[in-house]
Formats: structure tokens, sequence, C-alpha cells
């Protein structure tokens, strides 16, 4: 299969017609979610009318490429409900920063793809638009909540980029479970505006695909500075496709990381660590002592935010609405709206969320999980200080089946973000790297973390590893 | 008044501040049709995020400083969560924790002394949209419509403590703040100034007059209410329960909203969409440096430039900002500026006040006030042909000296006033010859019969001295 550098090279060389591509694309997708319902939307007519531009005048470093993107991105005229009915017909009037800077390079907008509804859960499975599947296994889970971008990644047999967003680990879960390469960037490198918040204060926008390079590449594109995001950060531009040699790289096996993991989970990763090791690499053990308080202060402070977030969804100005009754004044309105068109898990989101900022729980528990937030981003300064980059597993076990899942309740699904949830709260960067299968042929992966900004890092090891293995 | 019933009265002031756009999004704040100042960030759109606007920050951060507070060193913003319907997003985004400015103080001018008023705090917020409850009011009217170009309009909401005794205190601080935001240039004297008062007396329980609109009715209120709890302490009966009430404009009197529940809780939490501002001693001086002159600065070069008393600049200074640089205008040309004060804030005032104009949309230009005030200092024009003059030279804008012309005033000649005096003294010889033997009532008799035959075109000190050299 073409890299997406080599799928340019052939469109701007005209050694590709870019229409009957991207046609082909789109009777592929439709067909995939046939099979795997990993999308929302597929937009033909906004595809094709994209690809008659770029095939006249092909220019941008992403020039007829197929893009998919997580449903929670506003592109501009495209429905974007975020997994949710409350949102079934909003189209947004703009497009997303990422959005408007992958159109420059001439990508093409294919469709938005399925996901937990506002980005609530980790296997996909709160979706209000059924439930995308695992390409190597119809009965299990494709992680979450980028679900749809995980599954269509690894289907796709064409060049292609997904771009997720994790806020506790939407990106890092379904790359692993799905076996491809997914980027959680440093809070702040990419713009969030055009994203539906789920957590204003972890959302994170950053590409799926099939390999490192892909990655790279469109991380390129989609990073800096953005005035529309006051969060986001004015930093250098880097090229991230410049891969260095990694050769004498320190690296960190938090010991906590590696406890209560699957068995076949642990033995593909400590492989891969070998073969690191082969490439020059040398490890060390660290301890994350915050480990322990990752996933209460995670769900503390992304609840409190997401619950305000929420409120904005009445049904008074875009979105789902409902018929007025002279009986009810607007409180009556706003609650029918709600209570009819927001899932199960994000009405639990919203009253734990209000509780966890209520006057009187305020400093137990939100205000708590902040100063906690600070310790935790201490504890990976800290790790990180004589060590270039963190690893371990990615997730603790491989993609369970949905009749598993159904058994768990809300508290046992929170903590099998374990792995995730830390690097997600300290902002710091991280990628999942494919390494193997499990006895079931189910894909293993580990995570590469490191400090802030060090994208180029976790790019260089990810790139390393996949090119030592190819051999 | 002298009885040993103590008042006390707190102020929560909230007033639009000065810009050209709102305070997240670059729409303009002028008057518009219903709904049309709007974009997707003001009107809260899924996907959307505020930007702050730096003005804002530097008005803030004006206010904070004349209003001797302590300005922090990180200025962020917190989400105050309520459902309604003239919230785009159902929160407002407010300073909770730590406002721009805090723990100041003000001193206002108090029979003959100076008393200071505690200033709790001062914090920046936008603005919701407005409420149009069509054909009647918010109890009665079949339907409401909301117009959402107010929304994100930024206000500053200053605090003082309970300092004031009594509602007129209460007036000269509201005239002093005003004066003070005016000369900041970050409000405009046709913005709306709204409060809510504490008020209570000694003994009584506290009351809340809500959401008083302007500064004629705030002072209304204060008084309704400052009397009609004086009268129940007169009669030894005491507000019992904490209340709220609202003044209304109609009946000029306070009615009971509710009594006092329990505090709202309003959930707040961090504004995780805007980065923390660090307003370093670096930025702040140089926002400092760009503060105009100071009420209290202009009343002091006043005295020394102008040789004016406090007293009278005050007048010029608090009434309208405009007033104080209408008297300074003139006061380029003309020379005795204390003649100048006394008739700007004396008769000026009086006729602006009657014709309910403010100095700057009446018709009258400096140009053609100086021209009056020079023809008064040289004696051509006398105080009573003045003050007939002024009311015209208000309402029509006409050119002094066209104006005199045409309703053929002028002061006349000293041979005019000479020939009037033979006259005179020709017909009263009796009186002449009364005063030549000492009686000194004959003299004013003569001169009131002069200025009645000279029609008052004249100077009285310069018909006196006449009068006396014939006689």
């Amino acid at each position: 299969m073409l890299s997406v550098q080599e799928h340019v090279n052939n469109v701007k060389k005209k050694d590709i017609k870019l229409v009957p591509f991207i046609r082909e694309v789109l009777e592929k997708c439709k067909k995939y979610n046939s099979d795997y319902n990993c999308f929302v939307t597929i937009d033909d007519e906004e595809a094709l009318r994209q690809a008659k531009i770029v095939e006249a005048n092909p220019k941008g470093l992403l020039a007829g490429v197929p893009i998919t993107v997580k449903d929670a991105i506003c592109v501009k005229d495209i429905t974007c409900t975020a997994g949710s009915k409350i949102l079934q017909n909003y189209k947004p009037p703009f497009d997303a920063t990422v959005i408007k800077r992958l159109k420059n390079e001439g990508a093409i907008i294919i469709g938005k793809t399925t996901q937990d509804e506002f980005g609530f859960g980790s296997y996909s499975t709160n979706s209000a638009y059924g439930i995308p599947k695992n390409p190597f296994d119809k009965a299990r889970t494709t992680g979450g909540s980028s679900g749809g971008s995980g599954c269509v990644t690894q289907l796709a047999d064409f060049p292609h980029i997904s771009i997720g967003e994790s806020t506790g680990g939407s990106i890092s879960c379904p790359s692993f479970f799905c076996g491809v390469f997914g980027l959680t960037p440093t809070y702040g490198l990419v713009s969030r505006y055009g994203l539906i918040d789920y957590a204003n204060s972890l959302d994170k926008i950053g590409p799926i695909a099939k390999s490192t390079m892909d990655v790279a590449t469109a991380l390129n594109i989609i990073s800096g500075n953005d005035s529309f995001d006051q969060t986001s950060l004015n930093q250098p531009k880097k090229d991230y496709t410049k891969f260095k040699d990694i050769k004498n790289y320190k690296i960190g096996l938090p010991k906590q990381y590696f406890e209560n993991i699957s068995k076949s989970v642990e033995v593909n990763v400590r492989k891969a660590i070998d073969t690191l090791k082969s490439l020059g690499v040398k490890f060390v053990d660290v301890s994350l002592e915050m480990t322990k308080y990752v996933v209460p202060a995670y769900y503390l402070v992304a609840v409190s935010e997401a619950s305000t977030n929420l409120a904005k969804l009445d049904g008074l100005r875009y979105g789902a609405s409902l018929p007025f009754d002279d009986s009810e004044n607007f409180n009556d309105y706003y609650g029918k709206v709600r209570s009819t068109f927001f899932g199960a898990e994000a009405k639990r989101r919203i009253i734990l969320g209000t509780f966890t900022r209520m006057s009187g729980y305020r400093s137990q528990y939100y205000l708590k999980a902040m100063k906690v937030r600070t310790l935790i981003i201490n504890d990976y300064k800290k790790a990180l200080k004589n060590v270039d980059c963190l690893l371990s597993p990615t997730m603790m076990f491989t993609a369970p089946r949905f009749d598993e899942i159904t058994k768990l309740d809300p508290l046992q699904v929170y903590q099998s973000d374990l792995l995730t949830v830390g690097p997600n709260l300290a902002g710091i960067p991280m990628i999942n790297v494919p390494c193997g299968k499990d006895e079931k042929g189910l894909p293993v992966g580990f995570h590469v973390m490191s400090d802030h900004l060090n994208e180029d890092k976790i790019l260089n090891v990810s790139r390393a590893y996949e090119e030592a293995v190819k051999k | 008044m002298t009885d040993d019933i103590k008042c006390i009265i707190g102020l929560e002031i909230h007033t639009q501040m000065k810009t050209k756009s709102k305070i997240f999004c670059s729409c303009p704040v002028t008057e518009s049709e219903p709904n049309t100042n709007v974009c997707p960030i003001c009107l809260g759109y899924p996907g959307t995020k505020p930007m702050l606007n730096k003005k804002v920050l530097e008005n803030g951060v004006k206010i904070a400083k004349a209003l001797n507070c302590n300005i922090p060193q990180h200025v962020f913003f917190s989400r105050k969560s309520y459902f309604y319907p003239d919230m785009t997003k159902n929160f407002q985004i407010t300073q909770y924790e730590i406002p721009i400015g805090l723990n100041g103080n003000l001193s206002i001018p108090w029979e003959g002394k100076s008393i200071k008023i505690r200033i709790k705090r001062a914090h920046i917020e936008e603005d919701p949209g407005r409420l149009e409850h069509v054909g009647g009011d918010i109890t009665n009217s079949k339907y409401t419509l909301v117009d959402y170009n107010r929304a994100g309009i930024p206000l500053i909401e200053i605090v003082t403590e309970p300092d004031f005794t009594n509602p007129e205190q209460a007036g000269v601080f509201l005239k002093k703040l005003r004066a003070i935001l005016e000369h900041l240039d970050v409000y405009d004297s046709d913005m709306i100034m709204k409060a809510d008062a504490n008020i209570s007396i000694q003994g009584g329980a506290r009351v809340e007059v809500k959401n008083i609109t302007g500064f004629h009715n705030i002072m209304k209120a204060l008084e309704y209410e400052y009397n009609r709890q004086r009268i129940m302490a007169k009669q030894g009966n005491f507000v019992k329960l904490q209340e709220t009430r609202a003044y209304s404009e109609g009946s000029k009197t306070t009615k009971q909203l509710r009594l006092k529940e329990s505090e709202a809780d309003y959930g707040y939490i961090f504004e995780p969409d805007l980065s923390w501002q660090n307003m370093n001693t670096d930025r702040l001086s140089i926002i400092f440096k760009t503060m105009n002159e100071l009420p209290d600065e202009r009343i002091e070069r006043f005295r020394k430039e102008y040789n004016l008393t406090p007293e009278i600049s005050t007048v010029l200074i608090y009434t309208d900002k405009a007033l104080a640089d209408f008297f300074e205008t003139c006061a380029k040309k003309v020379k005795d500026k204390v003649l100048l004060a006394n008739w700007v804030t004396t008769h000026l005032l009086k006729c602006l006040n009657y014709n309910d104009v403010s100095i700057s949309k009446s018709k009258l230009s400096p140009e053609n006030f100086s021209k009056f005030v020079i023809m008064l200092e040289n004696g051509e024009l006398n105080e009573r042909l003045g003050k007939e003059l002024i009311k015209e030279l208000v309402s029509t804008g006409k050119d002094v000296k066209k104006l005199m012309s045409e309703k053929n005033i002028s002061v006349i000649s000293d041979a005019d006033i000479e020939s009037g005096i033979v006259e005179v003294l020709k017909k009263n010889e009796k009186a002449v010859v009364d005063y030549k033997a000492g009686k000194v009532e004959s003299f004013t008799f003569l001169l009131g019969e002069v200025l009645k035959k000279i029609k008052y075109q004249a100077d009285v000190q310069k018909v006196k001295n006449l009068l006396e050299k014939k006689l």
C-alpha cells in the first residue's frame, strides 16, 4: 500500500485520476460502514466536489489524500453530531482550524467517524449512531471514543489519515484495539477551535494512521498556533517527518504500568522492548507514584467541565428540538429536550459533573482534583527528567467482546483507562505503536510518552521500531 | 435626620465597558436590529471558543487601579452555570475566585471632609442576551423573544463594602465613580449603569433591591427604601427576614420579590478555554502609562491652573466629563476663568438641565460660548442680558452676536447712559435734593430709574459710577 506522501506525489504527477480514486474510496467506505458501522456521515457530494478542485489543480502537502474525521470535529456544512442525538441535525457554519489546515493542503474530507457520545466512553458503545466493530473480530470493540477512526484506519487499503480526538485516551485506546498508529499531541499543540468540547482542559486533536510517517505528515499540518484557540501554544514549527536515530535514547519503564496487565499484552510489549534494546536504547525502571490517583482525578476534572459544556444543548438555538407546550416554562422545555436526546452515559456525566462542582462539594472534588492534577504533572516531569521517553503497554488487555463489556459497571469501565488517563491528564504527548498480536490474533501496542512538546522523540521511537520489525 | 437610627448601604454596580468589539469575539457592540450583531462564538455554537479582547483586560486594569485595588498577578476567568434563555451557553464567563480588582477604596467628599468607601472587588464578565416579553411583562406576556446582540458585551461589576450611611453618600460615590470611568475612557455617558443595593437599618435584616437601572432610578430606589425602613424602625418595626425587592419606576416604590432563600449555587469552575493572563509589573506599567488624568487630579489641576475652588471643579467634573472638557476649551480663550466657571456651573448647567440635554448633545459650541463670556468680561454684556441670551444660545446654537442683533440687544454707550441719567435727574428733582441732603435711599431709587430708562442694557457698576459723577 502506498504511503500518504507517495500518493500525493502520484496525484501531483497526475499518475492517478483523483476523482475516480475518491469515488472508489467512497464506495469502500460505504462497504466498511455497512459491515463495521464506522461512519456517522459519508458525504459523497462534498468529497467529490473537493476531489474535482484538487484534480484540476493538485497542490498542497496532502493533495488528494482521503481524510476521515471524528464526528466531534466541525466540518463546514457537514452534519456534526459528536455521537449524540441532541446534535442530530447540527451543521456547523464553519470549519475547525484543523480542517481548514487540511483542506488548504488539498486533503479530501470523506466523512465523519463513529464515536462515543461526546467522547464519553472507552469502547464506542455509547454511540447514538450504532456501535463500530473491531476489524479483527466483529464481536469485539474497536475501543473508544474515537472508535470509528481506529476502525476505518485499519480497514482502509488506500492512503488515508483519520483525525481523532483524545480527552483521556480516546486516540490511544482505539489505535491499540485496531492495531494502528495514533498520536495524541501535547495539550495546546493542535488548535481545538471547532472541536465540540468534552473537557476543554484535556481535549487534544491528533492523527491516526497506518504508519509513523503518515502520522508525522498529518501532525506537521495540523499543529501550530491559532488565534481562535487561546490555549493553543505559540511554538516554533518542527518538521516531524525528519526522524532521528534513537541509539543512546534512555527510556523509562514505569513499574506501576506493568501491574495487572494481561499476559499476552505483557509478552508482546516485552518483545518490543527487546527490539528497541537491539537498536541501542537503554531502559531504566521508573516509578510514577501518583498512578493510583489518576483515574479519580481525571474523571472528576473531566465530568466537571463536561457538565458545563453540555449545558448549551437545550434545544433552543440549534440541534434537536421538540414542540413547545404552552403549559411549559423554559426549564420544563429544556428538561424535556435534554431527557429525550441525551444518552445514558451523557446523563450520568452531567449529574456527576454537576455534583462535583456544587457548593459544599466543590472543594473536596473539583478543586481537589485540580490540585492532584498538578501533582500528577509533576510526577511525570520528575520521571522524565532523566529519560527521553516513557514506555508502557497502551491498554491492559486486548479488545474485549461486547458481551463482556456489558457486564462491566461504569467504575470498571473507568478503571480500564488506567494507562492512558495519566499522560492525558499531564498533557504530555503519546503514541500507540502496534507490536504484534495476541493468541486470538488481536492487536497489541505499546505507548511511548515524553515530556511536553517532545513529539519528535516519541515519533523517532515509533519510526525506529516500525522500521526494525519490517526487516 | 438627627435621630440615632443607623443605616447601612452597600452597592453592586454593573456597567458596560467601552470597546469596539465584544469581549470574546469580533462582533461590534453598536445598536443594531435584533440578532444581527452575532456570530458562532457569541452564540456559543458547539466547537467555538472564546478569544479574550485585550482591550477589556486593559480597561479592567485601569478601573482596578483607579479604585486603588490590588491587581492579581494572574488574571483568569470562571464559568458561572445556570440555565436561562438569555444565555447562549447556559454559563456565563465571569471572574470568581480572584477578580481583576480586590480590596480597594475610593474617597468621596462629604460635608466638607473626605470619607473612604471600601471597594470589595471589581470583576469583568460578559453580558447575557436581552429578553423581550411581548405584549406584557414576564408574568403575563404570551411569549418571549430573545435578542443575542447584547450577548458578549463586556461588563465591569464593582462591589462596595456596606460603607454608606445614607443614600446621598451613595449618590456622591456614584457620581465620582461615573466621572472616573468617563475619564478613563472606559465608559460612555449614554451607557446604562445598573445596581443591586443592600440596605439595612441597624437591628434589622438586610434587604437587597435588585437590578435597578440608571443613576436616577438608583437614587430614587435608595431613598424610597431608606425612608421605608426608617419609618418602620421608628415604629419599632424592623425587617425581620432577609429579602429581595424590586424597584418599580412607575410607582417609584420597591416591592418584595422573594424572601432570601439559600445562596444560589452556580457550580463555578475555572474557564478552561481561556489561558491565564500574566499581569507582571512590566505589562501593568505599560497600561498604567496610558491612563488618563483622573477626576481628583483634574480638580487639583483646575485649582492650580484656573484658580478654581474644589467645589466648583467638582461640579464641572462630576456632572459630565464633557462639561469639564467644554470649560477647558473655552478657558483657552477666556481670560477670567472664574467668571467662565461660574457661568458654566450655574446658568449654563441650569439651562442644560431644564432642556434635559447634555453639553455634547446641545447646539452650543465652545467657540460661541467663549465669545459670549468674553463679552461679559468686557462689559459688552451684563449678567441680566446674559441670562436672557443663554437659553437661546443652547436651544438654537445661533452665534451670540447674530442673536443679539436679531433681538436688538446691545450694551449702550457711555454717552447714551449719560443722556439717560440727565433725563432721569430732570424728572426727579426732589430725589436729587433729598440725596444731596444726605438721604442715601434716594440714590438707590435714582439708580433703579436710570436702569429702567436704559432697559438694563449696561453694566450696573458702570451706571452707578456715572450717576455718582453726575450727582
